[in-house]
């Protein structure tokens, strides 16, 4: 493009945008702070900016130190493990599903669609608190209580509506042509679906997987229901650690700081795919 | 409507030169066609013309403004594009006179200018109708509609009938070369269909490799080309090419063992010619076969025919020179038993082995 | 011939056009088969139980903390004494409040950053990377940090107003602060969701309408307003719904923020229902006030889901 100078415009824009980054990571930037200090400094008026690091906060999330022997008999890494099977395998099942589904319903017009996609999106409003019990009753009959597997199938079945209706849009922007350009030439829908359409939707399973990645790692009502004691999923074990002793702030964002971190790790990882494959058009190839 | 004027333009991406060093002026109303291969930085040139591309060096006017340094917004251009680009979500209507409204032209103007639009291209049956369903030679047409809408001083067109089915681009290109005769806007054309070319432009701009191989009215391309390239490029079926060598009685084709026999004004002027390799060049619409010439008659000689066939209402034949196979074309009756080749010196052509460059060398000169 | 990952393939297309692709349409249906059933299966099967028991309950008078006293069917009384009950209506409409009021600003300050983000600059992708972090957190960090951050003696959300000039605010103990208190919280945390999809819709806007729009002089905003938006607004709608739908089940972030007070003045309907549930154990109660809940929703989004069609059927 023709180089623009600086216009007010473009000021107004920077502005806004620094504005927001400030206003969007502060609170983020006072977590990690305040996971860092001791009981005493989280009460300081005016609020501390300097102060030496405490490390009770961790401690008492991890069980170590001082917060020693407290809380159940599930080590942490137990609630790790748990906590990144059941998110990954949920996420990879939802989107996988989600994506075949969200296909199907571009694609295809058959009847009941619209109630399908009117259903799967349904399953996303309900409450979890209506329904705690009675899911709990129900894995309980199928000893699918307390296990991982309940726990997967929980959180994919969470994420599955969700995932359908991104994947939907996504397959709704790229144009009929191109799998019917390759059904021409002899090549089966299935062919088309897997190389041509897919890859240029890379982007939106990207997205997809990880909203539902997030849905699937800070999934707590469900899972404080559903797991117990084996298949403790990780928020639930950092909750029950701090429950003992009362609101204990530091422990509270000290956990904050350790939850996120595997979340953002995903979101690193599939940076690339979210960033650059996110078209829905794709006659946008212009010189 | 106004001149267009280019000079020294020049677009590099990184190490790779896209136009290089180009200069030329547009005529007020002209057509003009740029054409090339593939990657010969035609359609870069367009979109410079446009503001859609930054250009590395030179600058480019609009009459006497130097628009150089201005968006496409404020070009006053209107580009019809190769793949088609109309608004989707707007109706055919609303499509053509969105340039209107971007301009915040008033109600009563916006309303004639679409009716005058519509009526020259016959889009009224599909005003209402949204790009979507529609065959791609009318979405063009809306194209077309859209870009002259508000008056641009220049049309530029890029490809615009490539998506288009063979049999409607005939008729579409008359009506374009019809439209735009009529309407009088400086146009820019690319494409890399000669055929298309040479029959809408009112100038050709031969390109190649980012740099100008010829411009000149159509039929100067295709009796004056520049070079080899432009020789080859240009004409359906392409040019023949022979090696040749000097004879004293004129030259010898292919091998050694056929002699062209050249007039004496021929021979002459081969002779001011420097010590270089030449090629022939000489379209298959200018070699014959003619039955029972004179002996000593210019321009003739024996040739093993390999084959004689017709494609549609066209005869042609093959024939052999050294290791090569050439093509002639047989206008005319039906040569008789034993037909001799014979070239139509006035159009035969010589070229410079080294440069590729055409020799001002006239073969039909007087005997 | 080999058919390629990208689909430019112009020359293909006139002729291409002229024939109909070739379906079969028993492979298709199969494909279309066995592409929706395992999403069925999992959705049907997980939904039916719960989903009838909950119905069930409704007619109940029945408490899970007291599973040995029988259940007695009371027809529609729970709704009754639900519906009849005012506070559920100030609830209704405090939580419509919420939702509009955090929608709103997440779709007004998601939109806009998307827009701005859409220039390539230095720098770019890692912040808009780092703007998606506040959608990672667990929500009820987010509400114990927000409670912490806006304490009216300690907060340093106070502090800084102070620093600028402002006087303290109590955030928490006012409830028309703390409905703002909520809004932004909430809105804090799920701006990225739409500035990603705001994104995404905004790259999938053809690169040669732009260049069109230009060309055809349209000013930065008159481009934004009437082709990008337009183009963009399938997925856009799809983001508003999801938000819609999970700002009104948004329960965790109350808990941790306000736990519904000042006094009881900031329970959502959510927030009614998780106390019914869970700190009244009246299942039967809980279960009709989910019905009800699901009803509101299940309409709004009907509503939504037809308006989606509409459009999608436009553009062809």
């Amino acid at each position: 493009m023709i180089r623009r100078r600086a216009s007010p415009a473009m000021i107004a824009a920077l502005t806004i945008l620094t504005l927001y980054t400030l206003y969007s990571m502060g609170p983020l930037f006072w977590l990690v702070l305040s996971s860092l200090k001791s009981r005493a400094d989280l009460f300081t008026v005016p609020p501390k900016l300097f102060f030496t690091p405490d490390l009770s906060g961790y401690q008492g999330v991890f069980g170590v130190g001082k917060a020693a022997g407290t809380a159940s008999a599930i080590g942490l890494t137990q609630a790790l493990v748990n906590s990144v099977v059941i998110a990954f395998s949920g996420t990879a099942i939802a989107v996988a599903l989600g994506t075949l589904a969200g296909y199907a319903c571009s694609r295809f017009d058959f009847k009941g669609k619209g109630d399908f996609m009117f259903f799967a999106l349904s399953t996303r409003m309900i409450p979890p608190v209506a329904v705690l019990v009675f899911y709990h009753i129900m894995f309980s009959r199928l000893g699918l209580a307390d296990t991982r597997t309940g726990l997967i199938i929980i959180t994919t079945f969470i994420n599955l509506g969700l995932a359908t209706w991104i994947m939907k849009g996504f397959f709704d922007g790229v144009p009929r042509e191109v799998e019917g350009i390759a059904l021409v030439n002899g090549y089966s829908r299935l062919w088309a679906f897997w190389h041509l359409v897919i890859p240029m939707v890379k982007g939106g399973i990207a997205a997809t997987a990880g909203f539902c990645f997030i849905f699937a790692w800070n999934e707590f009502a469900f899972a404080s229901i559903i797991s117990t004691t084996q298949a403790k999923t990780l928020p639930v074990r950092v909750s029950s650690a701090m429950g003992s002793t009362g609101l204990e702030w530091t422990q509270i964002c000290a956990a904050g700081v350790v939850l996120v971190i595997p979340v953002a790790i995903f979101f690193y990882l599939i940076r690339r795919h979210l960033l650059m494959g996110m078209t829905f058009g794709v006659l946008g190839k212009g010189r | 409507m106004a001149r267009v004027q280019i000079d020294q333009l020049t677009v590099r991406f990184g190490d790779f030169t896209a136009v290089d060093d180009l200069s030329l002026e547009i005529e007020d109303s002209e057509l003009v066609v740029f054409l090339g291969p593939s990657g010969c930085g035609k359609t870069t040139m367009l979109r410079c013309i446009a503001g859609l591309q930054a250009c590395t060096a030179g600058r480019i006017w609009f009459d006497h403004e130097d628009v150089t340094e201005r968006t496409s917004a404020r070009r006053n251009v209107a580009m019809v594009f190769q793949f088609v680009s109309l608004y989707p979500h707007l109706r055919v209507a609303a499509n053509i006179s969105f340039p209107l409204q971007a301009r915040g032209a008033p109600r009563a103007e916006i309303e004639e200018r679409l009716d005058w639009a519509a009526r020259i291209f016959g889009l009224q049956p599909v005003l209402r109708r949204f790009p979507a369903g529609l065959p791609p030679g009318v979405k063009q047409k809306v194209a077309l509609a859209r870009a002259v809408v508000r008056r641009p001083t220049v049309l530029l067109l890029d490809e615009p009938l490539s998506a288009i089915d063979e049999s409607f681009r005939e008729e579409m290109r008359w009506e374009l070369g019809h439209l735009q005769r009529e309407l009088g806007f400086t146009t820019v054309y690319v494409t890399h269909d000669q055929r298309e070319a040479m029959s809408l432009a009112d100038r050709v701009v031969l390109m190649r490799d980012g740099r100008i191989v010829q411009v000149g009215t159509p039929s100067e391309m295709f009796e004056q080309p520049a070079d080899e390239f432009a020789a080859f490029f240009i004409g359906s079926p392409s040019m023949n090419f022979i090696e040749v060598k000097r004879d004293p009685a004129g030259l010898r084709l292919g091998g050694n063992d056929v002699l062209l026999k050249l007039p004496a004004g021929a021979r002459a002027a081969l002779g001011e010619v420097g010590p270089r390799n030449l090629r022939l060049g000489i379209r298959p619409q200018h070699v014959a076969l003619i039955s029972d010439p004179a002996d000593d008659a210019v321009g003739t000689f024996d040739a093993p025919i390999l084959d004689r066939y017709a494609i549609g209402r066209e005869r042609y034949f093959d024939f052999a020179l050294g290791n090569d196979t050439l093509l002639g074309m047989q206008v005319g009756p039906e040569a008789g038993e034993r037909p001799k080749v014979a070239f139509d010196l006035a159009h035969a052509h010589l070229f410079d082995c080294e440069t590729g460059r055409r020799l001002p060398v006239r073969l039909a000169g007087a005997s | 011939m080999a058919v390629e990952g990208k689909a430019d393939l112009p020359a293909m297309t006139a002729t291409e056009r002229a024939i109909r692709p070739r379906r079969d349409p028993l492979s298709d249906r199969l494909i279309l088969g066995l592409f929706l059933a395992p999403s069925l299966v999992v959705l049907l099967s997980m939904v039916a139980y719960p989903f009838v028991s909950l119905i069930y309950y409704s007619f109940l008078r029945f408490s899970i903390l007291r599973p040995q006293v029988p259940a007695e069917a009371v027809g529609f009384e729970n709704y009754a004494f639900l519906l009849s009950d005012p506070d559920l209506w100030s609830r209704f409409v405090f939580t419509g409040q919420f939702v509009f009021l955090s929608v709103g600003l997440q779709f007004l300050l998601g939109i806009t950053i998307a827009y701005i983000l859409q220039r390539d600059f230095r720098g770019r992708d890692v912040i808009f990377t780092a703007l998606m972090l506040p959608m990672m957190l667990c929500p009820i960090v987010v509400g114990f940090l927000w409670r912490y951050m806006l304490n009216s003696e300690w907060g340093v959300v106070n502090y800084l107003l102070t620093l600028v000039g402002f006087a303290k605010l109590d955030w928490l103990g006012v409830t028309q602060n703390a409905l703002w208190a909520v809004v932004i919280a909430d809105s804090w945390m799920w701006t990225p969701f739409v500035i990603l999809l705001a994104t995404a819709a905004f790259r999938g806007v053809p690169k040669t309408i732009y260049e069109a729009a230009d060309i055809d002089g349209a000013s930065a905003a008159f481009r934004f307003f009437m082709v990008t938006l337009p183009l963009s607004a399938p997925i856009l709608f799809i983001a508003l719904l999801l938000r819609l739908i999970d700002t009104f089940k948004q329960y965790d972030l109350f808990f941790a923020l306000t736990g519904g007070g000042p006094g009881s003045s900031t329970e959502t309907v959510s927030f009614a229902l998780g106390k019914l549930a869970f700190s009244y154990f009246y299942t039967g109660e809980a279960s009709a006030l989910a019905v009800i809940l699901l009803l509101i929703i299940i309409g709004l989004s009907l509503i939504f889901v037809r308006y989606l069609t509409k459009l999608g059927r436009q553009r062809g």
